[in-house]
């Protein structure tokens, strides 16, 4: 009877011991500890890098879009170099001094300020959506459908975009080797560098590509709009109207919106309908800014400007190329009465070859500013994976 | 031997040895033992080729032999090692068991097995290195043993990717085993269901590794412990006072997408303590 007492003990014991549910919770290393331990000192980095795949929602992906492939690690070391003030001559203006994440990677001044304090020459146009057309953007894969960078449309990639930031004397102002130079003078590229690209050799394409990688992540899909448009069965533009989850100023706005805005910028804020476009800011060409005319030396596109995306449009005032408009209400005001007869304005802005007239009533004003509010991703304005790494 | 990374031996034993203790002399009983030692050249073919042919780079769990064993009476026990190699694995296995009371026992088993050529640090593979003790009752039969055991064993899993890459687990498994055993004086077979819990308390693991693998290792710490019912099977042919046995242990059913190893089959010389004085009495 003993013994008896004394297995079924053992056995109760061995039945406890083995009932104690405690889940495996491993360690995972990504970096060499010691590389993890370097980058630590400057960086507050994640020991896992982050995920940069974005995930869009049914209604853009029918509309076509889909996010360029983005290499994880090399777009860690994009976000890096994107916030590091280093690469620029003066040590005081990064990618991310005029391209600012709470403000949808716009900025909030007309002209933002390059290094010694100088003065951009346009606006800086917000980045958040770059991943959402990074599927259009190269014309060696996309020929005429290319979706193109800058407000004249002069970069066809964000690599080449990069560098005509990094290289504007009135940006950044650095030559690519003094980049280069500057990228291999920082203990912690060495590390990051690795783990992109098998070594710690700096090159100039390198850099670019790295913060391509990182731009062309840069996405927003996530606003009130693309939640009601994710619900859409159709795939008609019609089928984008009176969403449930919007309150009624905010379907009459997107009524207007629909009626008249969304042949230029999209009825599903997918790519822009147009590349560029007059929109009759003023009736002459101004002489010292001609848009995409001297790009592709067409007299078209004189006096034309890239159309953005709408997408967080609330974030990013001022409004235009040239900041020209504080809020929105000015924009709509513009819009309602006063767009000019510039002699390449766009079609869709013309009544009878004359400037169209929209004559909005106040209350469809705020109704389509109460619209474009819905445009806004917060999600995308505070996503850890894309802010400033830096502990300094 | 594990997944399929069977495990062999050197076999030149004669079914002429000790003739006259086990009474071997009549047509039928030789008959009968070569066809044994024809059979046990075939299992080892298997094994070897199996060997040869068959073996993941890496692992997150393999099963060890059931150890099932045939104990008559207080002072009964043994003691054997297995071992199975091939072109890309090794692996040794040690067992015994002792009985110091009537229907009591304990029994130690201890498994190590290497993939690949992770011996040396630089290259790619897994190693394997576990321990478990047993405590049970057994009953014997006039032909073999009954018996259960339960117990706990511990060990730890290395796996190296290259590049600096390794993944590093602490293995914890409890099991209850059922067995019986049949023994004459030229054979022994068996079988055990081995229920396992088999749990992962510690790991680490480097990120930069092969998508699968790491998704194996996700899977892993998201969904153990497990519980895993195996299958022990043994037969062998006795050399009183040893028996050299293939046993094979299975993992059933199949758990994809962890990277374990489902089958362990190796060669196996065992010492039994009780088996002379117990063929000659089973003989007659």
């Amino acid at each position: 009877m003993k013994k008896i007492r004394t297995a079924l003990a053992f056995f109760g014991a061995l039945m406890l011991a083995a009932a104690c549910n405690k889940k495996a919770d491993f360690d995972y290393y990504y970096y060499d500890p010691e590389d993890y331990a370097l980058l630590q000192q400057y960086l507050s980095l994640p020991d896992i890098p982050d995920d940069y795949t974005a995930n869009f929602p049914t209604h853009l992906r029918n509309a076509g879009l889909f996010p360029r492939p983005v290499e994880r690690d090399k777009a860690v070391l994009g976000r890096v170099l994107f916030y590091d003030k280093s690469l620029s001559k003066d040590g005081t203006v990064s990618c991310a001094s005029c391209h600012k994440q709470e403000l949808g990677f716009g900025d909030d001044v007309a002209f933002s300020r390059g290094v010694f304090d100088r003065s951009t020459e346009r606006n800086s146009i917000a980045l958040t959506s770059v991943s959402n057309f990074s599927a259009y953007y190269g014309t060696d894969l996309n020929g005429s459908q290319a979706i193109r960078f800058f407000w004249d449309n002069r970069a066809e990639t964000a690599a080449e975009q990069s560098q005509a930031s990094l290289t504007n004397p009135r940006e950044m102002n650095m030559h690519m080797d003094e980049v280069v130079s500057a990228v291999q003078s920082q203990p912690y590229y060495a590390p990051l560098f690795k783990k992109a690209y098998g070594d710690d050799f700096v090159t100039a394409n390198r850099v670019k590509e790295s913060i391509s990688n990182f731009v062309n992540a840069m996405g927003s899909y996530q606003s009130k709009f693309d939640a009601e448009a994710a619900k859409v069965t159709g795939f008609s533009a019609a089928s984008y109207v009176n969403f449930a989850g919007f309150n009624v100023q905010q379907n009459r706005g997107l009524q207007i919106y629909q009626a008249n805005c969304a042949s230029c910028h999209s009825p599903i804020m997918g790519r822009p309908m147009l590349f560029n476009a007059s929109n009759g800011l003023d009736a002459v060409t101004h002489p010292d800014d001609r848009g995409v005319g001297p790009v592709t030396n067409i007299p078209a596109d004189e006096g034309t400007f890239k159309v953005p995306t709408l997408r967080n449009i609330a974030l990013s005032a001022p409004y235009m190329h040239d900041g020209r408009f504080q809020t929105l209400e000015e924009v709509v005001d513009f819009y309602s009465t006063g767009i000019q007869a510039h002699p390449n304005l766009h079609s869709n802005l013309r009544n009878n070859g004359q400037p169209r007239r929209f004559n909005y009533s106040n209350e469809d004003k705020q109704a389509l500013i109460a619209f474009l509010h819905t445009l806004t991703d917060d999600q995308a304005r505070k996503d850890q994976r894309f802010a400033n790494p830096f502990k300094r | 031997m594990i997944v399929g990374n069977v495990q062999c031996s050197i076999f030149n034993q004669q079914c002429s040895m000790n003739r006259e203790k086990r009474s071997l002399s009549s047509i039928p009983t030789k008959i009968l033992c070569y066809t044994m030692l024809r059979l046990a050249l075939l299992l080892f073919a298997f094994v070897f080729y199996a060997g040869q042919h068959a073996c993941a780079q890496h692992f997150y769990y393999a099963p060890n032999s059931v150890h099932i064993p045939v104990l008559g009476q207080k002072g009964d026990g043994d003691a054997g090692v297995g071992m199975s190699w091939g072109s890309n694995y090794f692996a040794v296995e040690a067992a015994g068991v002792y009985s110091p009371k009537q229907h009591w026992a304990f029994m130690v088993n201890a498994l190590t097995t290497t993939t690949g050529e992770v011996r040396r640090k630089e290259d790619v593979g897994t190693v394997i290195r576990f321990l478990e003790l047993g405590l049970g009752a057994y009953q014997s039969f006039e032909r073999g043993a009954g018996s259960i055991f339960a117990g706990v064993g511990q060990g730890n899993l290395f796996s190296h990717y290259g590049g600096g890459n390794f993944s590093q687990f602490t293995i914890r498994r409890y099991f209850v085993q059922p067995g019986l055993m049949y023994e004459d004086q030229m054979f022994r077979c068996g079988l055990a269901l081995r229920l396992s819990r088999l749990s992962y308390p510690k790991g680490e693991s480097s990120f930069d590794i092969d998508v699968n693998e790491l998704n194996a290792i996700r899977k892993i710490e998201a969904d153990a412990p497990f519980f895993l019912p195996e299958l022990g099977l043994t037969g062998g042919i006795v050399i009183a006072p040893c028996v050299l046995a293939i046993q094979l242990a299975s993992v059933f059913p199949d758990v994809p997408g962890l990277n374990f190893a489902r089958f362990n089959m190796n060669l196996t010389l065992t010492y039994d303590f009780g088996l002379m004085r117990r063929v000659p009495s089973k003989s007659k």
